[in-house]
């Protein structure tokens, strides 16, 4: 009996051994869970703060002994790769981008994931979700590389932003996104910029950037000097910034301002923008569109793709659909700014707000638009008085009440 | 008499069978499983191999198939080049998930006429490659057979001399392989000797979506010539009954040749894309870019089809930048490929030389010279925006541009 009851104490000994065992951390495992359970899981997380400290402190990953995190369907949080708890070479696999969600809410100038320290590099983030109020990500400059498949990064004021302070082109991060879909939305207050590239080299691959400024957006001019999908080449801090290096390319990829329900009363000084960009920034775009939508009483100026200086945009094969309120609309500004486009033939000019024929005609920069007006006569009166196909290009030389030149006649266009 | 052991012994037992027993059972792989594991190490873990040998040997005694496939879980590291056939049982209706593009990589180096991920039967059929990377120092991967499909998610291919290879001679086009890339960066660039492409499809029906293909010339690379040709993507053959099909969407075809050394002459010249007899090349949305050396004498294209290919490109922007041989963005007689340039104050020219003009072919490319008067004088007098076609058999080859306003070659009047 005594020889029983030994093995019995033996087993259960034997259980608590192994479970304890199985909660503990392999210092030098390949893979490592984040769940919000771990029961019955070795090399299982609860805390995001756990993982990222043991990964800096103990794992240390390294390009030969990468490491890759899976992390469970569940809300986490922040994923913060800081001087204190600098890493590289790891992966963070989610369970799904509406899945597996790493959160940061209430709290300023802050991020969902955020990398702040040179050892954060060659990072790779998939199927999961980054949801900041302030800001969905944040890269500060000096900071490494990463890769981007299948995510969503949300943020409130800006969705994925650069802090830059004296980019230099060594410091110049390389990100890649493949399917990705970053969004601004502040439901309570200011909308920012989908993506801010003032010290990166990023690539965007089948992937959706958005502002979604609604109806509760705050009035006024606010945080920044200009609500846009994406800003190259400058950041928000504006004085102090001495180089702000950005350079962004954009294939089958979306560029988006629904703002359609923005209050009257929000105006951003800078307008209201597809694409900014400008000092030292370069912005590539071939396929997909630059959707920009205000509401029609909203005054404010709007712009498809607008190039200050130093900045240079090049959009051969890119769409565009603008359609502004009350301001002064632009499909594109700005010499720099080599952006060929058709539009569909008509029976006029593209107006500033297609639904509205009264609309004022969107203008652009001299060679840049055409389109095929479908009701000319051989004379060049296109004001419905003809069958013929006139092909028409931009040139504001022609006034900016009616700023086309008919190739066909060899003059500025004639109609309403 | 019963048999007394003290606690201490009997826990040391008990430990000591399960330290033994486990790695045994471990060690055991299921022969059914539908899942298995790939790590460099296999503590703890079932249904496990440390090898990428044991692993194909595994999956020819396993012999997957469409109502009972397996999916084999690669963990992070450095794996040996994965092959199907060959020197490896060949196999079907398998998917390889890796750690990541950047955290799971099959190798080969150190070899010639090798891959880091192979096929060589047409039972390589239904093979899915995900979140990894196949690194080879002289292909990327290979598909010999004419037949077997595959795709590939989110994964790097990395080639030597050429990223991504098909080998099948001669190809039979009723058999053709099937190939799905969605999210790959295929890579072809030898750091210490030649340079070739980074796709060539000449036995395939290849779909390319949200991709970046790029051949990069070292400024190593050895003086000489591998091929007639240095390209982003090859689709045909040349001179034999290949066949191949390739079809790309908002992607980025590139060749990256700025710093190619002046003696590594390609027989003829570089290209973004290069279609032969038998290729067909489709491409919507997405850049076809082409940087060449400003110092170079070797012909620069964007696409170029020769013998009976067939291009097809509606709606894909081109960049291209030559040196001091031609410049073309489009060259062949069945490339439709129309194109509209930014507007300008002069055509589209290779960046060293402003007389240097990009040709194309006939009535491919339009621009808009934004400086020319009522009578068609372009040299920089008027503010009229006149509209340009390309028209090298009628106006020649210096200044191929025929002004739609004026029904004239362009003019620059008198200097």
């Amino acid at each position: 009996m005594k020889t029983l009851r030994y093995l019995i104490q033996a087993l259960v000994l034997t259980a608590l051994i192994g479970s304890t065992a199985s909660a503990q951390v392999d210092p030098n495992a390949d893979i490592v869970y984040l769940q919000t359970n771990c029961a019955g899981v070795a090399d299982c997380f609860t805390s995001t703060f756990a993982l990222t400290s043991w990964i800096a402190g103990t794992r240390q990953p390294t390009a030969a002994e990468p490491l890759l995190v899976e992390a469970g369907p569940g809300e986490f949080e922040p994923i913060l790769c800081d001087p204190s708890t600098a890493f590289g070479h790891t992966t963070f696999r989610g369970a799904g981008r509406e899945r597996t969600v790493f959160k940061v809410s209430n709290c300023f100038l802050c991020a969902a994931i955020s990398a702040q320290d040179p050892a954060c590099t060659d990072l790779e983030f998939q199927d999961l979700t980054a949801d900041g109020d302030f800001w969905g990500t944040v890269w500060f400059e000096g900071a490494g590389d990463s890769s981007w498949t299948n995510v969503d990064i949300l943020g409130g004021r800006v969705g994925w932003y650069e802090l830059s302070f004296n980019c230099q082109p060594e410091l110049v991060a390389l990100h890649f996104f493949w399917n990705a879909r970053i969004v601004a939305r502040k439901p309570d207050g200011f909308a920012g910029n989908g993506y801010e590239s003032n010290c990166s080299e990023t690539w965007f691959y089948g992937s959706d950037i958005s502002v979604l400024a609604g109806a509760d957006a705050v009035a006024g001019t606010g945080y920044t000097d200009n609500i846009a999908a994406i800003v190259v080449g400058g950041g928000a801090l504006g004085s102090g910034v001495t180089n702000r290096i950005g350079d962004v390319r954009a294939f089958g990829t979306t560029f988006r301002i629904r703002a359609a329900d923005v209050p009257d009363g929000v105006l951003p000084p800078d307008g209201i923008v597809g694409v900014r960009v400008f000092d030292e920034g370069e912005f590539h775009m071939h396929g997909g569109i630059i959707n920009v939508t205000v509401s029609p009483t909203n005054a404010s100026e709007v712009v498809g793709v607008k190039v200050l200086s130093g900045g240079f945009a090049h959009t051969p094969d890119t769409a565009f659909n603008i359609r502004a309120g009350g301001g002064a609309t632009h499909r594109i500004q700005g010499a720099a700014a080599l952006s060929p486009f058709l539009h569909p033939a008509a029976d006029g000019p593209p107006l500033s707000n297609p639904a509205d024929p009264n609309s004022a005609r969107l203008q652009t920069t001299i060679g840049s638009d055409l389109f095929v007006e479908r009701d000319c006569n051989p004379m060049g009166d296109c004001s419905s008085t003809g069958t013929q196909t006139h092909l028409m290009v931009s040139n504001p030389n022609c006034g900016a009440a009616n700023p086309w030149f008919n190739i066909v006649t060899g003059a500025c266009r004639q109609g309403p | 008499m019963p048999i007394r052991i003290s606690y201490a012994k009997c826990l040391l037992l008990l430990l000591t069978i399960v330290g033994f027993s486990t790695p045994d059972a471990i060690a055991q792989v299921d022969p059914n499983a539908d899942r298995l594991h790939l790590r460099t190490n296999c503590a703890g873990l079932a249904d496990c191999v440390e090898s990428t040998s044991a692993l194909t040997t595994w999956l020819g005694t396993r012999q997957p198939s469409a109502l009972s496939p397996v999916q084999v879980l690669v963990g992070p590291g450095e794996f040996d080049a994965l092959s199907c056939g060959n020197t490896a049982p060949a196999y079907g209706h398998v998917t390889i998930r890796g750690a990541g593009r950047k955290r799971t990589t099959f190798k080969a180096s150190g070899c010639t006429l090798c891959a880091a991920i192979s096929a060589w039967d047409a039972d390589c059929d239904s093979l899915a490659f995900q979140d990894l990377r196949a690194d080879g120092s002289f292909w990327g991967v290979a598909w010999a057979p004419a037949a077997g499909s595959s795709s590939w998610t989110n994964v790097d291919v990395i080639g030597g001399r050429v990223g991504w290879i098909q080998l099948a001679t001669p190809c039979d086009p009723l058999t053709l392989a099937r190939h799905d890339i969605w999210n790959a960066q295929i890579t072809a660039q030898h750091p210490d000797g030649f340079a070739g492409n980074a796709f060539e499809a000449s036995c395939a029906d290849t779909w390319i979506y949200g991709s970046d293909l790029v051949a990069i010339v070292d400024p190593n690379a050895t003086a000489g010539s591998y091929a007639n040709h240095i390209a982003g993507i090859t689709a045909g053959g040349v001179g034999s009954a290949q066949k191949g099909i390739v079809h790309v969407f908002g992607s980025t075809v590139r060749l990256l040749a700025k710093t190619a050394p002046l003696d590594v002459v390609p027989g003829a010249g570089f290209a973004g894309v290069q279609v032969f007899q038998g290729g067909e090349f489709h491409m919507h949305g997405g850049i076809i870019s082409v940087m060449g050396n400003p110092n170079h004498a070797s012909n620069v294209a964007g696409l170029r089809v020769t013998g009976e290919g067939f291009a097809h490109t509606p709606d894909t922007a081109f960049a291209i930048a030559g040196g001091t041989g031609t410049t073309s963005r489009v060259e062949g007689k069945v490339a439709e490929s129309p194109f509209i340039w930014p507007p300008g104050a002069d055509p589209p020219t290779a960046p060293t030389d402003p007389n240097n003009f990009v040709r194309s072919a006939q009535g491919s490319d339009l621009f808009v010279e934004t400086d020319c008067n009522a009578a068609g004088d372009c040299d920089g007098d008027g503010d009229e925006p006149h509209l340009m076609i390309q028209n090298p058999l009628h106006c020649g080859p210096d200044d191929p541009w025929f002004d739609a306003n004026t029904g004239e070659c362009r003019t620059m009047g008198c200097f």
